[in-house]
């Protein structure tokens, strides 16, 4: 395990180094987006420090027993404390359970009880941690983004949904305004796109109960597209994005879903072949390619 | 009727206080994706029903909830209904009350330190990628008497 020197990390709001914490869902299923993060940070002039994490844990163990769902939470935040890091992760649900437990854990007495089981495998938690999303990353280097972009991607209209776990509870979060969450749009222009508001822009993906009440998610997925005025939909979180692939599989529909670090790959100039569109995409629109070979004059 | 359960609303207090600072304003109800799509599911009669003490609250139909923590963010009195439903699903599954593939989906996490299986084909796109090769883990194993 790398150990960076004591120090001044509360101070340093540019902070140069990371614990990285790409949880389960993107390194087991779809490890180009683990990928295209870890080279796209890396440019960003940030070092990134690959720990023994296990899953956050996601709301499975917090559904069965939220005191263990706190512990194996706490367990992760100790590491990176231990390794004298903030943590940066990638999914939605590591961000909301890591942020969640480190404010519930400034509770004093909880923080001592979790702190006794944590004892059994000789580490405790201190409360020093902080949890940052990438796209919470990219919002702070806004600068060094906009350098990133080779190909503005100026004839695109996107429509932008942040994710559930990234907003809500924004009082524990911080991410963005629950109601009405802009960043993502923001980052979307960036790179060149017409960004177009929607209504049902904080609806839920659903897919928690997907496999239990599949009708009526869908029926939902089909409020949101339907109410969609744009050539794709930009997500902040790796689970909506598989979401809503799966369900316009079924609807039929046929909205493109790009997850961010996807379009950051194209404005960068990489190819649709290179950000997965080809294999991991599920939804293809022609109309949407041929937009991506339009430059504005 | 709704009779009272004396013994389970001591509980249920007891476990869950912030239970008694709802006013039952249906604000979570209005804002929750389980009620408006799948239907019959109101946060607001979960913790009406918890604070009678009807042990009917404790059944499958809390894993209605899509955890879009809705209802947290715009509770008005910081009931955080959602981590009250979460509480109320932590004591269903001390019942043995929850859907079937429930236990092993956390099993898996605390066996495996991943949420899902890791198989060969994993690490072999993960290869192609030049990412490195993940195992499953016994971190978390210390946390199994739950
Ligand atoms: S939990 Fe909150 S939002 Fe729901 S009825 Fe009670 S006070 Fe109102
Ligand atoms: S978190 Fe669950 S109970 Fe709360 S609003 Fe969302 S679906 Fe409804």
């Amino acid at each position: 395990m790398d150990e960076q020197k004591a120090g001044n990390r509360e101070e340093d709001n540019n902070q140069k180094k990371y614990a990285f914490f790409p949880g389960c869902l993107i390194p087991i299923r779809l490890p180009l987006f683990e990928k295209l993060s870890r080279d796209f940070v890396t440019n960003l002039g940030v070092e990134l420090i690959d720990m023994d994490f296990t899953c956050c844990p996601n709301y499975n163990i917090r559904d069965r027993n939220r005191f263990l769902w706190l512990v194996a939470a706490a367990r992760n935040l100790a590491i990176a404390e231990r390794g004298k890091l903030d943590i940066l992760t990638l999914c939605g649900e590591c961000t909301q359970t890591l942020k969640a437990a480190n404010e519930l854990l400034k509770d004093k007495i909880l923080l001592l009880k979790v702190n006794k089981e944590l004892e059994k495998i000789n580490v405790q938690y201190n409360g020093t941690v902080k949890i940052k999303h990438i796209l919470e990353l990219f919002y702070e280097s806004k600068e060094k983004l906009t350098g990133f972009v080779k190909k503005p991607l100026e004839a695109l209209k996107v429509s932008t949904h942040t994710g559930c776990h990234l907003l809500r509870p924004s009082a524990m979060l911080k991410f963005d305004d629950a109601e009405n969450p802009k960043k993502l749009d923001e980052l979307s222009s960036i790179l060149g796109c017409q960004v177009i508001d929607y209504s049902t822009k904080t609806l839920c993906c659903g897919v928690a109960v997907f496999a239990d009440y599949k009708d009526s998610v869908l029926e939902s997925v089909k409020e949101k597209i339907n109410d969609i005025r744009a050539d794709a939909l930009i997500v902040g979180c790796a689970t909506c994005f598989l979401q809503y692939n799966k369900a316009q599989l079924i609807l039929k529909t046929d909205l493109p879903v790009l997850h961010y670090i996807q379009l950051l790959g194209l404005a960068n100039g990489f190819s649709l072949e290179e950000i997965g569109y080809n294999s991991i995409n599920r939804i293809k629109n022609k109309a949407f390619e041929e937009k991506l070979n339009i430059t504005v004059p | 009727m709704t009779r009272i359960n004396f013994e389970f609303r001591k509980k249920v207090l007891e476990e869950i206080p912030e239970l008694k600072k709802c006013f039952q304003c249906g604000t979570c109800v209005s804002s929750c994706y389980a009620e408006k799509y799948i239907g019959s599911y109101s946060p607001r009669k979960k913790i009406l029903g918890a604070l009678y003490g009807d042990k009917e609250v404790l059944s499958k139909e809390l894993w209605k909830c899509a955890t879009c923590n809705a209802c947290d963010e715009r509770c008005p009195q910081g009931v955080n209904p959602y981590e009250v439903l979460t509480k109320l699903k932590n004591i269903a599954v001390r019942e043995n009350i929850c859907p079937e593939s429930f236990r092993e989906k956390s099993d898996i996490i605390i066996e495996t330190g991943y949420a899902f299986l890791i198989d060969e084909k994993v690490n072999n796109n993960r290869k192609a990628l030049g990412l490195k090769e993940i195992k499953p883990k016994e971190s978390l194993r210390f946390v199994k008497n739950g």
